[in-house]
């Protein structure tokens, strides 16, 4: 519980600092189509022991579907 | 067919106001070698069609509109059921060609940015779909955050087949039907002129099978102007605290991939990316603990033909500790005319 509370503090300091700080920051670059971030958080059904088989029998628990 | 005929009556009037309309053609191809969760692998062809209309003039102003339909090509030659006497059955199934329509409405205004997504299998399957999903996100502070949620619900049915209760050794039927909501927030964060970072934070409700949690981050890092490096972490799990479903322990994902994206020219541009994941179910019954470890690595390439001509290639390979092996490769074209 206090690593959960600790990692959200940290991170919540984190957006605050950089948004305080940000005026001054060229945006161009970061929100370009280079850096856009992957809408597919990486847990996509791959294989393993739950994964979806190609034969669409998704066995996924922690997926959408 | 009903669902096709309502698509085609709704799209064809909306394209009379369309100013850009575009489309979309791809195909993708998974083949696959070894045992995945006990059973022989298959592989399977698919490919996919998407129109979209981008109607930026007139009453449905700031609205885009896309449908898609998917073909594809399953083979379940290897798929079984177990039926109430404990005996395995092969999977019957009418047609090995499957289709799958997408219907989705985006809505851009200075309040936000609005989507809504359906997709429902058209076709007789022995695991058809139904899925809805609303998202919503937001730009504050002249771009330098974005944040927003999703919100899922889908509905999976799949062929009547029975298990033995690890516990009182009783034979049950499996869920036909599964049911879950997914909700999601996320929050991307300009740190620098060359970092950024988003955090994805979800939860999941299902009706046949424990909850589950998750969270995720990614960090972006331009080391170059024309070359990023990316860093995805995550893990989900399922509470422990809810009861077994049928005669599976509890799962958990964890995950890591890095991904390098270079932008070669205006026209060419290539995503490298390398990944693992740890999966893990606990023990229950006579079944020990699990882990399965899954290594993969991917590269794609976008480009632009003509300015109004893009494709994109992409490959993709994984393999497990458990001797799975899998290669997904395909292209798409895009053409707005």
């Amino acid at each position: 519980m206090k690593r959960r509370v600790f990692l959200f503090s940290f991170l919540t300091l984190l957006a605050l600092n950089s948004c305080a700080s940000l005026e001054s920051v060229d945006r161009d670059l970061v929100n370009s189509p280079l850096m856009s971030f992957s809408e597919d958080t990486g847990e996509a059904p791959l294989t393993g022991l739950r994964g979806a088989s190609s034969s669409g029998s998704s066995g996924c628990r922690v997926c959408a579907h | 067919m009903r669902t096709l005929m309502f698509l085609i009556s709704v799209l064809c009037p909306l394209a009379l106001y369309a100013e850009e309309p575009s489309t979309r053609m791809s195909t993708n191809v998974r083949t696959e070698e070894g045992s995945l969760d006990n059973r022989e692998s298959s592989g399977t062809k698919s490919s996919q069609v998407q129109i979209s209309y981008d109607l930026s003039s007139g009453t449905l102003r700031n609205f885009i509109f896309r449908v898609g339909l998917d073909q594809a090509f399953r083979d379940y030659s290897r798929d079984f059921t177990v039926d109430r006497t404990g005996s395995s059955q092969p999977l019957l199934v009418d047609s090995n060609v499957e289709y799958q329509a997408r219907l989705s409405t985006e809505y851009v205004s200075s309040y936000g940015y609005f989507t809504l997504k359906g997709t429902k299998t058209l076709s007789k399957s022995p695991y058809p779909i139904n899925q809805g999903v609303f998202s919503y996100s937001k730009d504050f502070y002249s771009y330098g955050l974005k944040s927003g949620f999703q919100i899922s619900v889908s509905e999976q049915k799949s062929p009547l087949s029975f298990y033995v209760d690890p516990e009182t050794f009783r034979r049950s039927s499996r869920a036909t039907r599964k049911n879950s909501k997914t909700a999601e927030v996320f929050a991307e964060q300009v740190l620098s002129e060359r970092w950024k970072v988003r955090i994805n934070p979800k939860f999941v409700e299902n009706r046949t099978q424990p909850n589950s949690y998750g969270f995720s981050t990614q960090f972006a890092w331009a080391f170059l102007d024309s070359a990023a490096l990316f860093s995805l972490t995550g893990f989900s799990r399922e509470f422990r605290t809810q009861g077994y479903s049928e005669d599976r322990g509890f799962y958990s994902s964890y995950w890591q991939e890095i991904q390098l994206r270079k932008e070669w020219s205006r026209k060419i541009s290539s995503n490298l990316l390398l990944g693992t994941q740890l999966e893990t179910e606990t023990a229950r019954g006579s079944r020990e603990y699990q882990k399965v470890g899954v290594d993969y690595f991917g590269l794609d390439f976008t480009g632009n033909l003509s300015s109004s001509l893009l494709f994109g290639l992409n490959g993709k390979f994984s393999f497990t500790n458990t001797g799975y092996k899998s290669l997904t490769y395909g292209g798409n074209i895009i053409w707005q005319f």
